[in-house]
């Protein structure tokens, strides 16, 4: 059996597995360790999987998952998001879809600080998937607005991934930082579209509350809100004054709302140790997920698969635009099974010099990149958000929340084509520097 | 069957107070190297902790995250299945895990005492890592632990052919 | 084993290197040394070598690289042994600050022949093939403000991997970080300056954050080795061993020149597209800082011998090394 086809064969047993309800985690440790014993050899799949998963579980950068997941509980437990949610239903519940909307604003708010797309789905499903429950939002809507919602933030700076593509391709980090802002925000107002749209098109999906007088939301805005923007601006501001990066800031975020919610009484003895439970339980689920995700990229990397994907789209000698698009094929299809940084690492040095030969803008082509990237982490079967969102929301099926995605694709896809239409949507302000 | 549920569920949900007392101390830790390095100096050897403490977290826990059933998975396609046959599955792919997380636990430990061998420590503070890689490889023991009472109900299930 | 099919003709293998693809040391470095054994191989024996870089760390983290060639993850890799702290004690004396140290060339010089000379150096290596060693150009202090004396060092936040003695003796605040929080660090003043040779400016756009260079050879640098695993070793053609031995020896010198001028251009890259100022310390404040870490090696010494290695013995023959390399090479890049 030839490598390519070994890389094939795992991909179809992925797919039979994820059907016998086997857990996804298991699934790709399985898959990617016996890969790889049958590539090399089982000592190599040995040492492999045991230095990924220790690697993976002591990474300094990825402690922000179980800090950020804990402040979501703590949030949830402590009453806090009950009292957020009201107060935001009453300014926005009468617009269709509209705690949606507001939670999509929140995943990019919050996104934007914590920077990984995982953290984000966690937190902001541990605080808003039992909010919108009660009001009726119906659950593949509500949690794939979350899943999508949260890879927004990558997208905004800080961003680690726009680092990893300016180191790895020698680009200007700062204008790279600066050129995703509009591109995020336009992303952000594209789902709040679609939300609104889907909303419109099948009310009992997203029930719009009664119609609230204009002084009682005001109202609401300050009776619901102070916990939060206290919250909210410990981090933010320590973040923008320089005094924590965004991998501390988890840590922040736990401890601020851990002092509010103790100050304001609010959070029991009991709560308190549940939100611990919840937290290491979810954490673990994340980052176990995480780490089997990459021993079964490594085995994919020594089967040459990514590569063989990649000069498929390269060697095909077509309009530039079309090659753009064959591309972003391949980094959507890539993404399915690969985990979004190392998929960077993998792809960049096929694809960079060849959108320089293209003549396409190398800071554009960033932008385009982590947005092709996104796709990957909402669609099956390596879909890190959505597994993360259902892990919270537990009584819905995995597959229930990759059917309310598709909309939310389909966004993506919008966004890449704005882009690809109005380069300036991207180069403006980094044109400014 | 009783029993080995009770000893599973015992020990991964004390094995996961671990991991939840270890997550209370590295946020106490990075925002007190945060506080400290503004009004004083930073503590030494914070990355390094925060890697071990990370490592203490979700070696810890991810068999009680098993054994609470967090672990994701999709149920769609065989819930509509007979009693029997799911029943059958889950023990089909129960030894497929036992497999790959038995072969994980015992290489945990071979690489924690290679690592003991070699003196592997962290670069500052000069911490040996293996207690921390052996930690993990028992959170990997636990796992299998959960797995054969996950693997033992489906074989009961089997037997009995219905849910009671 | 990966090596070898079509009665061994074809030879295959995989090289795993945590530098990401388009960095210097793989299109200059790795690229260059795979493809003069290709040739090599292909025009003297009847066989045929393919080497299949796997960079960025996605086949092997940048701390497994080791363990992982050792057990056969991947045929090849190159990593840095202070990546993995307490296992290569006796090679952690080439990176002590003391040494004359002038640029990357005398220093890969050294390194590798304190390898061939030096036992305690060599069973560290002993579960791998070694191809050859190298090593970083000399580390400045690079910083986001003007250094000229101790003072001004005393108490300022500088990003080091693992343990930095010589920054602890200077009075500077060593912070241990992974190179990939660096940037954002530096640019929000977390840290206030890094410790490395100035090719970092360029690669990892440290330019962008920082403004000053303050050249302290003597302090710092890097070493790198490429090895291979044992049992591949032992599957190629003694022709083709041959042929790795003859290239590994002369890309030490190569790899030597690599980072030296990319330690110069590094540098040139910084002061010219972001106005870095070069700080070059007066003689009497060198003597000072020179005066500072002249007991890091002596602590070291008394550290290893504790652990039962010939520390002493090792650095005097250290010492020797790197005068002789330094007094041939030391001014090679005036
Ligand atoms: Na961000
Ligand atoms: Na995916």
């Amino acid at each position: 059996m030839t490598s390519v086809a070994a890389a094939i064969l795992s991909i179809i047993v992925l797919f039979v597995l994820l059907f016998l309800r086997m857990p996804v985690s298991f699934i790709m440790l399985v898959v990617g360790m016996g890969g790889y014993a049958y590539m090399v050899s089982p000592t190599a799949a040995y040492t492999m999987s045991v230095q990924t998963i220790y690697n993976n579980f002591s990474s300094y950068s990825l402690i922000v998952i179980p800090l950020f997941v804990w402040m979501g509980f703590i949030a949830y437990y402590s009453g806090l998001s009950t009292k957020i949610y009201a107060a935001t239903y009453k300014i926005v519940g009468d617009l269709p879809g509209g705690l949606s909307i507001a939670t999509i604003a929140a995943c990019t708010a919050f996104g934007a600080i914590c920077g990984s797309t995982t953290a984000t789905a966690a937190t902001m499903s541990a605080v808003s998937m039992p909010e919108m429950n009660k009001y009726n939002y119906k659950k593949s809507f509500s949690t794939a607005s979350i899943a999508a919602g949260a890879i927004i933030g990558v997208m905004i700076p800080p961003s680690v991934i726009f680092i990893l593509y300016g180191v790895s391709t020698g680009e200007s980090i700062a204008k790279l930082f600066v050129a995703g802002i509009v591109p995020g925000l336009l992303l952000m107002l594209l789902f709040m579209l679609t939300v609104y749209i889907k909303a419109v098109r099948n009310p009992e999906i997203a029930p719009a509350g009664p119609k609230i007088p204009l002084k009682e939301k005001f109202f609401a805005l300050f009776s619901g809100g102070m916990e939060v923007v206290f919250i909210f601006i410990a981090v933010m501001g320590g973040l923008f004054q320089g005094w924590f990066t965004p991998t501390e800031a988890g840590a922040v975020g736990a401890f601020a709302t851990l002092v509010v919610t103790v100050i304001r009484r609010s959070l029991t003895w009991e709560g308190f140790r549940k939100s611990l439970e919840e937290s290491v339980k979810l954490s673990a689920m994340i980052l176990f997920l995480v780490a089997a995700a990459f021993v079964y990229s490594r085995f994919l990397a020594v089967t040459g698969l990514p590569a063989s994907v990649a000069s498929l789209a390269v060697e095909a000698t077509l309009h530039p635009v079309i090659i753009l698009l064959l591309i972003l094929l391949a980094y959507f299809l890539l993404g399915l099974f690969i985990d979004g940084l190392a998929l960077v690492l993998m792809t960049t040095p096929i694809f960079y010099p060849i959108a320089i030969a293209l003549g396409f803008d190398p800071i554009w082509f960033g932008v385009i990149v982590v947005l092709a990237l996104g796709m990957g982490v909402i669609t099956p079967p390596v879909g890190a958000n959505v597994y993360v969102v259902a892990g919270v929301a537990k009584d819905v099926d995995v597959m229930e929340i990759f059917s309310g995605i598709w909309p939310f694709l389909f966004a993506i896809v919008v966004c890449i084509v704005l882009l690809i239409l109005f380069p300036q949507i991207a180069l403006f302000l980094p044109g400014l520097m | 069957m009783k029993y080995l549920n009770q000893l599973a569920g015992t020990i991964s949900t004390r094995l996961s107070q671990i991991a939840q007392i270890a997550l209370v101390a590295v946020m106490l830790l990075i925002v007190s190297n945060i506080i400290l390095r503004r009004i004083w100096k930073p503590i030494p050897g914070t990355v390094e902790l925060v890697e071990i403490l990370g490592a203490v977290i979700l070696g810890t826990s991810v068999a009680y995250c098993l054994y609470k059933k967090g672990h994701i998975f999709v149920n769609v396609f065989v819930r509509n299945l007979s009693f029997r046959k799911q029943a059958a599955i889950d023990i089909f792919t129960n030894v497929l895990s036992i497999t790959a997380t038995s072969l994980l636990t015992w290489q945990t430990f071979v690489y924690g005492n290679r690592m003991m061998n070699r003196g592997l420590a962290t670069g500052q503070l000069e911490i040996p890592l293996w207690p921390i890689i052996y930690l993990v490889g028992i959170g990997f023991a636990v796992v299998v632990l959960v797995l054969a009472n996950n693997l033992l109900t489906a074989y009961i299930n089997l037997r009995k052919g219905e849910e009671q | 084993n990966p090596t070898g099919d079509a009665g061994g003709k074809n030879i295959s293998l995989n090289f795993a290197t945590f530098w990401p693809s388009g960095d210097f040391q793989v299109t200059e470095g790795h690229e260059a040394w795979a493809a003069e054994l290709k040739a090599r191989v292909e025009a003297e024996t009847d066989h045929r070598l393919n080497i299949n870089f796997q960079t960025g760390g996605v086949l092997l983290g940048a701390t497994e690289i080791y363990e992982g060639v050792a057990s056969g993850v991947a045929d090849i890799g190159s990593t840095s042994p202070s990546y993995t702290a307490g296992i290569f004690r006796a090679t952690t004396a080439l990176e002590l600050p003391g040494f004359n140290n002038d640029n990357a060339l005398v220093a890969s010089m050294t390194i590798q022949e304190a390898y061939e000379t030096i036992e305690a150096i060599q069973n560290e290596y002993s579960d791998v093939k070694v191809m050859h060693f190298w090593a970083t150009g000399p580390g400045d202090i690079i910083t986001t403000s003007p250094v000229t004396t101790l003072e001004d060092l005393r108490g300022m936040e500088i990003r080091v991997a693992g343990r930095s003695p010589a920054m602890e003796a200077l009075g500077a605040e060593p912070v241990s970080l992974p190179m990939s929080e660096s940037y954002l660090s530096l640019d929000q003043g977390i840290v206030r300056g890094i410790l490395g040779p100035t090719d970092i400016l360029q690669g990892f756009r440290l330019a962008e954050v920082t403004s000053h260079i303050v050249k302290t050879p003597y302090l710092y640098n890097i070493t790198f080795v490429k090895v291979m695993n044992l049992d591949t070793w032992n599957s190629l053609p003694s022709d083709v061993q041959e042929i790795f031995n003859e290239v590994n020896a002369k890309y030490v010198y190569e790899y030597g020149v690599l980072r030296s001028n990319y330690t110069k251009q590094g540098q040139q890259f910084a002061i010219e597209e972001f106005g870095h100022e070069v700080i070059t310390l007066s003689s009497a404040e060198e003597a000072r800082w020179l005066d500072a870490i002249s007991g890091v090696q002596d602590n070291w010494v008394a550290d290893m011998s504790r652990n039962g290695l010939p520390a002493q013995e090792i650095i005097e023959k250290v010492r020797d090394i790197d005068q002789k390399q330094s007094t041939e090479y030391g001014n090679y890049f005036q």
